[in-house]
């Protein structure tokens, strides 16, 4: 049996694995599902396999859910032996639209009717994207929280401007997937150093987290490892630890020539910082990893249930009020011309835009106060 | 013929969306700033601070730069320069150092290390990086400090507040103006020169929040105990005030601008009032009656909006929750009245029209809050001037060598 799996399912669950293939060049088994054709077709993994060949002619779901759940049950079989052929499985996708979506809650169900534990790496749309994809993303999450699997979510848009400037999403996204890449390696080293006398142990790897902040960092000893992540812990004691139940992942590349105790001993007192606390260590084996001490830490919340509905909540109330502003400026007020929306002066030049609205239209317009002239 | 000056001369430039102010001072005796007289121009084709028209733009510069010579009798020939637009990121950062296992003694290499260190930041792709501003220092127990020099600790970490912009759209508006063969002394960011102006060491330390309400752009920097921790930039801006009154009222935006500028209000009147608009430049092909309301609700739903978006900015701020400072109002939005209640209503804190700190000099610009960028930057130049005469003359020539450097950095 293969020890471990990793599957990227839809587009950004391939992006994703090719990202870490790339830089990783790991040996083993990783699957690129989807039911487009030029993102199965165009992928790094091993085994690539198109979905639906019948149902979509390789051209995908076109952000069909329904569609898309179709295609995983019809699939089964094909699919059920991946999980048949391995012990672990690390799942990653992308929420929002219809193959990621389906295929990691796919996964979790056939997982848990195997009691087997599945860990996941999913990312939340951006705010700006679209209202149902956002809505998909939201009822996916709910239905993921029903499995007793370890799942990790990378808001995008909470990437915006630490991984690339605001206005440029598709760098921020690029930029997330290459350091999202490097909690792949933690989990792919944890689940291939586990042996039957010391098995992969789920405590070092967070069952649920949502990433509000991550940090890597390279370290030349591990003696100033402390001094390093300080300045990183100092925002979550500021928040007040009681309302936000904050929580630290702490994944580190350890050269063969420090022990672990060490290491363990140095993260004590920022223990006490978080409601919990996850080291983990990742022992390099490889002969030119000798020099490579390098860690990154996520600190995220993972109050659970309440928080991401919360949170998503959220984004989807932003995304309400985009559509609402959006519907009442296209209905004309009385006394007012509203048949044509006009940016007027800022027709040219930079548009401004926050949060997916774009500010340069008439204000009142967007949010749709009634104006007698 | 210009005169010969005896006393330094400091000149700030600012290239507006509504206008190129550039201010000339002499640096008197013990560091004393002496107004000799401030010129504006038109901005032309300037849009959210940055330039749409290279050749009109220059042009304007050239007009303000001229007429300030003009008016001051002084040769210009090198500035300090503002910069902003929507562009401008700002963030903090720590970093820290190790000084052994059994501690030592802080001394002013360490200082510049963690300067050092602090500037190798790595940058989003594309931006530079324009300020690293000191927020503090902290020792290995916690304690923080301004100065460290001669403490004693294990480890020394300092914070910064780092404020980057994108290079290519900095480089436009350096060109525009080293192009008319004039020197760019220092680069500072608005809002940096604008609470300069403003606030004294005792607002700083109060905490304050300083909200420019430029034409194109809205700029706003908070102190804290004293440092700055916060600031940012949105590109939305009173003009944004006028094209919302412009697209409403179906007129022309000049006309708009005259309107906002004689009848506009954030306060909400009765329903009857109505106003005739009739505007000297611009006349209407006919006499309108609009509902005075109609004015206040079309311009209040856009500066709430603005306000709104700032107050969220600082909301998720690790500072908010603890300060209990003044927001200062400045920029030509500041004048429109109702503005202070408008924004005390939506940030919860006392707010008030800031106010320039007392200069010596031509005192015609005292009520011109639009200037107060410029009268800042004189200020930030003060600083440097009286660093270099500190250093005497192989400082001037360091720094200027430096200053050498940096140009050509930002223009490759």
């Amino acid at each position: 049996m293969t020890k471990n799996v990793v599957v990227g399912i839809g587009k950004a669950g391939i992006n994703l694995l090719d990202e870490w293939i790339l830089a990783e060049e790991p040996s083993g088994l990783f699957y690129a599902l989807d039911a487009d054709f030029s993102s199965v077709e165009g992928s790094l993994a091993e085994r690539r396999i198109l979905l639906g060949k019948e149902a979509t002619k390789g051209l995908g779901t076109c952000g069909d859910l329904e569609l898309a759940s179709k295609i995983f049950e019809e699939e089964e079989p094909r699919i059920e032996q991946i999980l048949e052929e391995c012990e672990h499985l690390l799942v990653l996708s992308g929420l929002g639209g219809a193959m990621g979506s389906a295929g990691l809650q796919f996964f979790s169900r056939k997982a848990s009717e195997r009691i087997k534990t599945l860990s996941s790496i999913a990312f939340l749309p951006f705010h700006s994207e679209a209202f149902s994809r956002q809505d998909t993303a939201r009822k996916t999450v709910q239905e993921l929280l029903e499995f007793p699997h370890q799942f990790i979510f990378f808001s995008n848009e909470k990437a915006k401007g630490v991984f690339g400037p605001a206005d440029d999403p598709l760098r921020v996204y690029r930029n997330l997937n290459k350091k999202v890449s490097s909690i792949i390696s933690c989990w792919y080293h944890l689940t291939q150093a586990a042996t039957e006398e010391a098995p992969f142990d789920s405590t070092n790897f967070p069952s649920l987290l949502f990433v509000e902040d991550f940090y890597s960092f390279s370290l030349r000893g591990v003696e100033k490892l402390p001094d390093k992540i300080q300045p990183y812990l100092q925002p979550a004691k500021d928040v007040g630890l009681e309302q936000n139940r904050k929580v630290a992942w702490v994944c580190f590349f350890l050269s063969p020539t420090k022990t672990e105790e060490d290491l363990r001993s140095l993260f004590k007192a920022e223990e006490s910082l978080f409601d919990r606390f996850y080291l983990s260590i990742i022992r390099e084996n490889r002969e030119n990893m000798d020099a490579r001490e390098e860690g990154f830490v996520l600190i995220g919340n993972a109050a659970g249930e309440k928080f991401i509905e919360t949170e998503i909540e959220k984004q989807l109330e932003r995304t309400d009020t985009i559509l609402a502003d959006n519907k009442s400026s296209t209905q004309p007020d009385d006394g007012l011309q509203k048949d044509s929306i006009s940016t007027g002066i800022f027709t040219k030049g930079y548009k401004t835009v926050h949060k997916g609205v774009n500010l340069d239209l008439p204000a009142f317009l967007r949010k749709g106060i009634s104006i007698k002239i | 013929m210009f005169w010969k000056k005896e006393w330094p001369i400091l000149v700030g430039l600012e290239i507006g969306t509504s206008k190129i102010a550039c201010s000339v001072a002499e640096l008197r005796e013990g560091g004393e700033l002496y107004l000799l007289g401030i010129a504006e121009s038109p901005s032309l084709n300037v849009r959210k601070g940055e330039i749409v028209d290279f050749e009109l733009a220059q042009k304007s510069v050239h007009d303000a730069i001229v007429e300030a010579e003009a008016k001051t009798n002084v040769a210009i020939e090198e500035v300090y320069l503002a910069i902003s637009g929507a562009h401008i990121r700002s963030f903090n950062s720590k970093v820290v150092i190790s000084l052994g296992e059994d501690g030592d003694r802080i001394d002013q290499k360490h200082l510049m290390e963690l300067r050092s260190l602090v500037r190798q930041q790595a940058l989003p792709t594309g931006q530079i990086l324009l300020h690293d501003l000191l927020k503090t220092y902290s020792l290995d127990d916690g304690t923080l400090t301004e100065n460290p020099i001669g403490l004693f600790s294990k480890k020394l970490t300092a914070e910064y507040h780092l404020i980057s912009g994108i290079a290519t759209r900095l480089q436009t508006t350096v060109r525009c103006v080293k192009e008319l063969s004039i020197d760019i002394c220092n680069y500072c960011l608005s809002i940096f020169a604008t609470a300069q102006a403003v606030l004294t060491r005792s607002q700083k330390m109060q905490g304050a929040i300083v909200i420019d309400l430029g034409a194109g752009l809205t700029d706003y920097i908070v102190y804290h105990g004293g440092i700055i921790v916060h600031s940012g930039v949105i590109g939305v801006g009173q003009d944004h005030l006028t094209n919302d009154l412009a697209l409403a009222l179906r007129i022309p935006f000049p006309q708009a601008e005259e309107i906002k500028k004689h009848f506009g209000s954030f306060k909400l009147g009765s329903e009857s009032i109505k106003k005739r608009l009739t505007t000297s430049n611009h006349p209407l092909p006919e006499e309108r009656l609009v509902p005075y309301n109609a004015i206040v609700k079309i311009m209040r739903a856009r500066q709430e909006e603005i306000f709104e978006i700032i107050k969220e900015d600082l909301e998720m701020q690790s500072f908010w929750p603890h300060f209990t400072g003044t927001i200062y109002l400045t920029g030509g939005g500041s004048k429109i009245d109702g503005v202070e209640e408008l924004a005390q209503k939506i940030f919860g804190h006392p707010v008030k029209l800031a106010e320039p700190l007392p200069f010596k000099g031509d005192q015609s610009y005292l009520d011109r809050p639009d200037l107060y960028t410029v009268l800042g930057l004189l200020r930030y130049g003060r600083i440097f001037e009286m660093e270099s005469l500190k250093e005497g003359l192989l400082g001037k020539m360091r720094s200027s060598l430096l200053r050498f450097l940096g140009n050509i950095k930002f223009l490759n």
